[in-house]
């Protein structure tokens, strides 16, 4: 088991490596504009003394704009799933067949909420707020669907049945059989939004923004620092790694009984 | 201590099964595309005594389901009534899915999964809960596996875990749906031994359906055979002395001849059919 581990860490690194190293090789070479395109250690470097120390005179450094933005994404993340699974639950459970919750949320699924943000921000604020809302949005979406498709199945299965059997209410139709066997479709919607909400995170920071990492990597490009641009970018996947790990994780506990 | 044991003891009348009397009992499905309704069951008579171990076999779609979801409140009866005696208190059902694997909370232990009928009943006290899940995780043979949840356990297993949620909530009536359908042979026999011992003990009213002609006859004190659509009594029947072993009860010239007469009514009611 740990050996397969250690192997496919191995594999990553040298993929990793290779990457990294044509990149180096094409810049350094000259094959490309080296200005434009530095090198991954220069990328390294001028991005790790951007952590504490950016290229711009005044204002706070990377590792401030990434808190920011993680600060956005995981509230708008957790207000996100807490409104959609109280709405899914509360929809699906009082619904009679019919209804229109679905087909509303599908119908604004695909609507990208970020062209809100112009009007967002009039209404309230430039700061975290606007930021927070969009992405708890995108979220909700996500978990309410999910939750409304896991009650609906959860409701005409067995287990309902079961509680009524022995004389249970429809309150504890709900609470002890319903809910439950909605939690597996209610964390794969959590998990949706897990990936929903970081591409919002780093969009949502590009319109009218003041601080943030998309903040900052629309900035180094415009102030023409791209070794601290890229670095930026990766910090994105990074913190996707660190976020779908995190998931995972909380994953793992969750669904322990449901799955093996 | 003591007094939350008597206190827990008034919660389950001891033995209070009642008489259970079903009169003109229809039941009719609407059919898409179909002027009548499909008749499921065609005005039943049938009475069961307290205490008694009954099982209802016929063939399979033939409404034996229905009664017993019925007779609990799951299902609305088209016309006719279910009349218990006495009528109060409400008598306790305890149903036994054939279905265990979707009757068990996956997200529950064995020990809660078992005291899932106590929670819904609203048995607040949680030392009285485990107790009587234990005493009945014991009688069905799932000891050490109270902490495993239902998807680590066999099928097997996990009907033992319904069949001890059921007894340790201690109802009036069982009500049991094929609840060996679904498991191989060998399991059955298994199950069908312990379960007829389980039941000696109990001495409430069994309601068991089923498909299987043997098991019907093994299991039950009384057997009423059920025609196929719409749901009537072909025969209705006691049996004698039922202290022999499986294998003595199969070999004998009375389980023969019985096994032959319900085989011959139920082949002529799918022929029917």
């Amino acid at each position: 088991m740990t050996s397969s581990v250690w192997i496919r860490w191995l594999k990553t690194m040298i993929v990793l490596a290779a990457i990294f190293g044509a990149w180096e090789y094409v810049s350094r070479a000259e094959m490309v504009n080296q200005f434009l395109f530095p090198p991954p250690t220069q990328v390294f470097a001028d991005t790790f003394t951007a952590f504490t120390d950016p290229p711009y005179r005044s204002g706070d450094n990377l590792l401030f704009q990434i808190g920011k933005s993680v600060y956005r994404a995981v509230a708008g993340w957790i207000i996100g799933v807490v409104v959609g699974v109280v709405f899914g639950v509360v929809v699906e459970w009082w619904n009679k067949p019919g209804s229109v919750a679905t087909s509303l949320l599908e119908f604004l699924r695909p609507i990208p909420v970020i062209l809100f943000l112009p009007v967002l921000v009039l209404v309230v604020g430039i700061g975290d707020l606007s930021r927070i809302i969009v992405i708890a949005w995108a979220s909700f979406i996500f978990v309410a669907i999910n939750t409304i498709f896991g009650v609906r199945t959860a409701k005409q299965s067995l287990l309902p049945d079961v509680v009524r059997s022995f004389g249970g209410t429809e309150t504890l139709v709900l609470r002890r059989a319903v809910i439950g066997l909605a939690v597996p479709q209610i964390v794969a919607g959590a998990r949706q939004a897990v990936g929903v909400a970081l591409v919002l995170m780093v969009a949502s920071e590009l319109i009218l923004s003041t601080d943030g990492l998309g903040w900052f990597i629309l900035f180094m490009r415009r102030s023409l620092f791209p070794a601290e641009m890229y670095g930026a970018i990766l910090m994105v996947g990074i913190l996707g790694l660190v976020f779908g790990a995190l998931f995972q994780r909380l994953q793992k506990v969750i669904l322990r009984p449901y799955i093996d | 201590m003591v007094v939350g044991d008597i206190s827990g003891m008034s919660n389950h009348q001891t033995s209070s099964s009642p008489a259970i009397h079903l009169k003109g009992v229809t039941k009719t499905y609407a059919r898409r595309g179909h002027d009548e309704d499909l008749r499921i069951i065609d005005s039943l008579d049938l009475s069961f005594r307290p205490g008694e171990l009954v099982t209802i076999v016929g063939p399979s779609g033939c409404g034996k389901s229905t009664i017993l979801k019925m007779i609990d409140g799951l299902t609305p009866l088209t016309s006719g009534s279910i009349t218990f005696e006495p009528s109060s208190p409400k008598p306790r059902m305890g149903f036994v899915f054939q279905d265990y694997a979707n009757a068990l909370a996956p997200w529950r232990t064995v020990q809660k999964n078992v005291e899932f009928g106590l929670e819904i009943e609203g048995v607040a006290s949680r030392t009285e809960r485990a107790e009587a899940a234990a005493r009945y995780i014991g009688m069905v043979g799932l000891e050490g596996f109270e902490n495993a949840y239902p998807r680590e356990l066999s099928g097997g297993m996990q009907q033992r875990v319904q069949l001890a949620r059921v007894l340790a909530y201690e109802p009036d009536v069982l009500l049991m749906d094929e609840p060996f359908g679904s498991l191989d042979a060998q399991i059955r026999r298994v199950m069908q031994e312990e379960l007829r011992n389980i039941l000696e003990t109990l001495d409430r009213t069994v309601l068991f359906v089923t498909h299987d002609i043997e098991e019907s006859l093994y299991l039950g004190d009384r057997t009423v055979v059920l025609d196929h659509r719409p749901a009537r009594v072909l025969t209705d029947f006691e049996q004698g002395d039922r202290t022999s072993s499986y294998e003595d009860f199969v070999a004998s010239e009375g389980f023969r001849a019985r096994y032959n007469e319900v085989w011959s009514l139920l082949k002529g009611g799918g022929e029917r059919g």
